[in-house]
């Protein structure tokens, strides 16, 4: 069942199609508020408050338009009122390794995991150097995997622009880490 | 590599296939395979190809590097944009950017970097939620009214207008009302109202010419009347005073019943009933042809403006 499916059930306010939407996008829509949040506790209530969003105005979804940039959209406004109402606590910039849900993982081998949670942390800290909108769009484009015309369209500029905004934050990002890592840790 | 590489004596005795490219594939393998391990030869055949004019010297990224920055600039920051907007790998058959990797060891660190980066990404967008996450948000959006789409708006409104077909009259000509205004000024209610009165005054004068007209009818009848009662005096047919008594009591009644008729007719007019007022014309005209038969054949005449009217 595609994600314009379920949307539209849950529009004709279909409970079973709205627990399974929540199911299935609980988890990106938890990574894109954990960008504006930067720390477990405040992404969760900011997931929340994303999915209250949406059910609430999803009377007014369009079926013609992206099912996923609507969604995107929302839980972007939601972030951005988040970051100003300046609930992004400074303390929590830098969080815990035990703490954070993607970093113990017993499926991987000691030295796997420990160069995966050695480029997370450089990743983590290159995009928070990164400026709000090349990290907006490296979310967007990058995480999210939103084409370039939905990116457009959600942030009202022409396709051409969010093109280059993207390969203009892909090339500072890359600048980053290397700034932040040493070789070995690249290898 | 299984293959045996050639040796430096091999080399040196093919230097003329090798500036003519005429070894085989083979051949050309292997004697890749011997410089990547022999500088000596490596050093031999650079000096030998930049003499014979087919090759740069070893030493010479330096000078291409000065070249570049006096013509076109640093090509550096146009190859990292042409790999960060590669979505997968880099292909083999993009030459120039492979060309570039190939001599610039930065860039072909950036490409690496931003490979691992591009994957980390990707991976980093899969995140295990919070177990407790799906319940809470379940249990808070069931407890939230939904806001209605303005399409939803509208249905609604329809539905309950099916149910309400008077209502949805109104909001018809609620809606109506604007582009009435807009576009025909007649409809505007003041000048409705001037157009009425307009159409008021015309039935008053109709309903006072019709008095004229029934006025002169009736006098016209009267003297008719009169005349054949005068000759019919002289000539002893009628018992003289009763039949001319007789006479003024019916001149009397039909003026009489006229008179009221046409006074009605002229009121209804005045108060826009206009269909009223044309009814007790037409009655006042019937009076006076009932009170001379002879009036008939003009009264049908007149009779027809009232239709008209």
């Amino acid at each position: 069942m595609t994600l314009t499916e379920i949307l539209r059930q849950c529009k004709r306010n279909d409970k079973l199609a709205w627990e399974r939407f929540v199911r299935d996008y609980q988890g990106r829509i938890y990574r894109i508020a954990f960008t504006y949040a930067r720390n477990p506790e405040d992404a969760g209530d900011l997931t929340q408050e994303i999915f209250i969003r949406i059910y609430r105005k999803i009377g007014q979804w369009r079926e013609d338009e992206s099912a996923m940039a609507w969604i995107i959209a929302i839980a972007r406004n939601l972030g951005i009122d988040h970051v100003r109402r300046g609930k992004v606590r400074a303390t929590d910039r830098t969080v815990p390794m035990e703490e954070h849900p993607d970093i113990a993982d017993p499926r991987q081998n000691p030295a796997e995991a420990c160069m995966r949670d050695s480029r997370r942390r450089i990743l983590r800290k290159a995009l928070d150097s990164l400026s709000d909108i090349s990290r907006e769009i490296i979310l967007l484009k990058d995480m999210q995997g939103l084409s370039l015309d939905d990116i457009a369209r959600m942030l009202g500029i022409p396709i051409g622009t969010a093109k280059s905004r993207s390969n203009r934050a892909r090339s500072e990002l890359v600048h980053a880490v290397l700034a932040l890592s040493s070789p070995e840790q690249l290898l | 590599m299984n293959r045996q590489s050639v040796s430096c004596s091999w080399v040196r005795e093919h230097l003329l296939e090798i500036f003519d490219g005429t070894i085989s594939g083979e051949d050309r393998h292997r004697l890749s395979d011997h410089l990547d391990g022999c500088a000596a030869c490596a050093d031999m055949l650079s000096e030998a190809m930049f003499d014979a004019g087919q090759a740069p010297r070893k030493d010479s990224e330096e000078s291409l590097r000065r070249i570049l920055a006096a013509t076109s600039g640093e090509p550096c920051t146009d190859a990292l944009e042409r790999i960060v907007s590669i979505e997968t790998t880099i292909p083999e058959s993009d030459e120039l950017l492979t060309g570039h990797l190939e001599h610039c060891p930065i860039c072909r660190r950036k490409a690496d970097v931003w490979a691992w980066v591009r994957a980390e990404l990707h991976a980093m967008a899969e995140l295990d939620v919070p177990a407790s996450l799906t319940a809470a948000v379940l249990g808070r959006t069931s407890r939230v009214e939904r806001e209605a789409g303005w399409r939803d708006w509208i249905r609604s409104l329809g539905e309950s207008l099916v149910r309400r077909p008077r209502a949805a009259l109104e909001l018809g000509y609620l809606f109506a009302l604007p582009f009435m205004l807009l576009f025909h000024p007649a409809a505007v209610p003041g000048h409705f109202m001037e157009t009425r009165m307009t159409h008021v005054s015309e039935f008053t004068s109709l309903a006072q010419d019709e008095a004229v007209l029934a006025a002169a009818g009736l006098g016209r009848a009267v003297d008719e009347k009169t005349r054949s009662l005068r000759s019919r005096l002289a000539q002893g047919w009628v018992d003289s005073i009763q039949t001319v008594d007789q006479f003024y009591c019916e001149i009397r009644d039909v003026s009489g019943a006229v008179k009221t008729e046409v006074k009605l007719a002229a009121t209804a007019c005045s108060t826009g009933q206009f269909d009223r007022g044309i009814r007790h014309a037409g009655a006042a005209w019937n009076a006076i042809k009932s009170f001379d038969p002879e009036a008939e054949s003009s009264g049908t005449t007149e009779g027809g403006t009232h239709g008209t009217e």
